[in-house]
């Protein structure tokens, strides 16, 4: 297994540096760290999904002697070691450009955040496909505008508003406690993304 | 004589095509051919032993042990090489072989280098630059160099030139000379198999037709030409499938000794080739789908 998540860095290693350098652009305009984190963990989470998700990589995979439950345990670790990359990166990035650490509690969220949606999509992306991912957030977008013309008109604001008190209140023990519960999801996803792919025909 | 592959009674339906009680058994030390036409099945039953597809119903044993409880042994000792070119085409065959070295307890490092060096395959250019033959050159390097007990490949000859062809042939034919190593692929280009083959497994519309050894099938098996008026319904029923035209007939018999006693020296024999038995059980299906 750990020869597959080696894979995963060897295969994009070229991508990593790309990264470095393009997350240093995005923090040089000031974008928020949390949304630069959150967006280049779950890509990355998803190209490294979407290089073994030819039908052709698959057949290699459980062709060598490895079991279903390697090859999908080895992506989400290798998933959530990219989760921490990123956040090194930005970590180093704030130090040169910004010259000083980011907030503790900005890059807790960026991992916490990250690990959620991996956990989220990847059960998906085994049973149905990752081109299908576009869909549902096409889907889910719509219910969003509906929610807001038909339900709550202010949707946005009052978003904006809890987002703003959950930071205010934000404390070491809220934290651990939320990574303690994202870490659980992520644990019951990664059994479910198993027991889906060990019954897919290839 | 120790069994490498046994299917038995496996069934696995799809929407439009059906796997139907297919079962045999692949012995060890032999070249096994599995021939078929386009569509008949033979890569669903390929993925059936190799786990890729599991069984609605019926058992598969590779080594005589089944892949719930020991998946990666069975592995271990399997060598694989598809149509398909499944390797990642962004790497190079030197970062490929170190992804899929470790793998294997009984990876041959220098046994590799010997393949790479005897099929010039480049070690360092991106995969996605080969073009079809050294792609199969490549899959047959990694499937060769980690000491296999069985080798399983898919239409391995599609796509490579007549002399390579050849070598490859002659190198499958080198790996049974021991006895230990057992060989099972299909194709479509039958003319392979009549240099190499010592069984033969033929699939048909996802049913075997037949197992046997290729001598057997041989000798068994025959072309018949004659003129119309040798035919009743009743003889007709002896030939798997009959070609009329006006100067006569043409068909395939199963039973060349019982054939030949019915017609004497009133038609002409000719030994029937794997394509031959190949296009005639098709054109026998063909008639009995029209009938239908």
């Amino acid at each position: 297994m750990l020869q597959l998540i080696k894979k995963d860095f060897l295969i994009h290693k070229n991508i990593i540096i790309i990264m470095f350098a393009t997350i240093s652009i995005y923090m040089f305009t000031g974008i928020s760290l949390l949304f630069i984190g959150i967006l280049f963990a779950s890509t990355m989470a998803m190209h490294i999904f979407s290089s073994d998700e030819k039908n052709t990589a698959r057949i290699l995979l459980s062709s060598l002697p490895l079991t279903r439950k390697e090859i999908v345990s080895s992506k989400y670790i290798s998933a959530f070691l990219y989760v921490l990359l990123i956040s090194i990166i930005l970590v180093i990035n704030s130090l040169i450009i910004q010259k000083g650490f980011p907030s503790f509690t900005n890059i807790s969220l960026i991992i916490i955040c990250s690990l959620l949606i991996i956990s989220c999509i990847y059960p998906f992306s085994y049973k149905f496909s990752s081109k299908y991912l576009m869909f549902a957030g096409i889907i889910l977008c719509a219910l969003y505008f509906l929610t807001m013309s038909v339900f709550i008109h202010d949707i946005n604001d009052q978003i904006r508003i809890m987002v703003g008190l959950f930071m205010k209140f934000m404390e070491v023990r809220f934290l651990l406690s939320a990574a303690i519960i994202v870490l659980i999801f992520y644990v019951i996803s990664w059994f479910l993304s198993i027991k889906i792919y060990e019954k897919k025909a290839l | 004589m120790d069994t490498v592959i046994e299917l038995s009674n496996v069934t696995k339906t799809f929407k439009d095509f059906k796997i139907n009680n297919v079962s045999f058994q692949i012995k060890k030390g032999f070249v096994t051919g599995f021939v078929g036409a386009n569509g008949a099945g033979k890569s669903t039953v390929i993925k059936l032993i190799m786990n890729l597809l599991q069984p609605d119903s019926g058992e598969i044993r590779i080594f005589g042990l089944d892949y719930k409880t020991h998946e990666k042994e069975i592995k271990e000792h399997i060598a694989f090489v598809y149509d398909d070119h499944v390797f990642y085409e962004n790497l190079t065959l030197n970062n490929m072989k170190k992804i899929i070295a470790p793998l294997y307890t009984n990876w041959d490092e220098e046994l590799f280098k010997h393949y790479v060096i005897k099929f010039q395959l480049p070690l360092t250019k991106k995969l996605k630059t080969f073009s079809k033959g050294m792609l199969m050159k490549s899959s047959l390097a990694i499937a060769l160099s980690h000491h296999a007990k069985l080798i399983i490949m898919d239409e391995p000859t599609a796509g490579l030139d007549p002399i390579f062809r050849r070598e490859f042939l002659a190198i499958l034919h080198e790996l049974v000379e021991d006895e230990e190593k057992t060989i099972f692929f299909s194709t479509h280009i039958t003319s392979d198999l009549e240099h190499i083959a010592d069984y033969i497994v033929f699939l048909h519309d996802g049913k075997i037709q037949f197992v046997d050894e290729l001598l057997t099938i041989d000798e068994n098996f025959t072309l018949v030409k004659g003129s119309l008026d040798l035919l009743d319904r009743d003889i007709e029923k002896e030939f798997i499938s009959l070609h009329k035209t006006e100067l006569g007939f043409e068909g395939l018999a199963k039973d060349k000794k019982h054939i030949m006693s019915l017609f004497g020296n009133l038609a002409m024999y000719e030994s029937a080739s794997l394509e031959d038995i190949m296009f005639y059980t098709k054109k026998r299906s063909d008639t009995f789908a029209t009938i239908d």
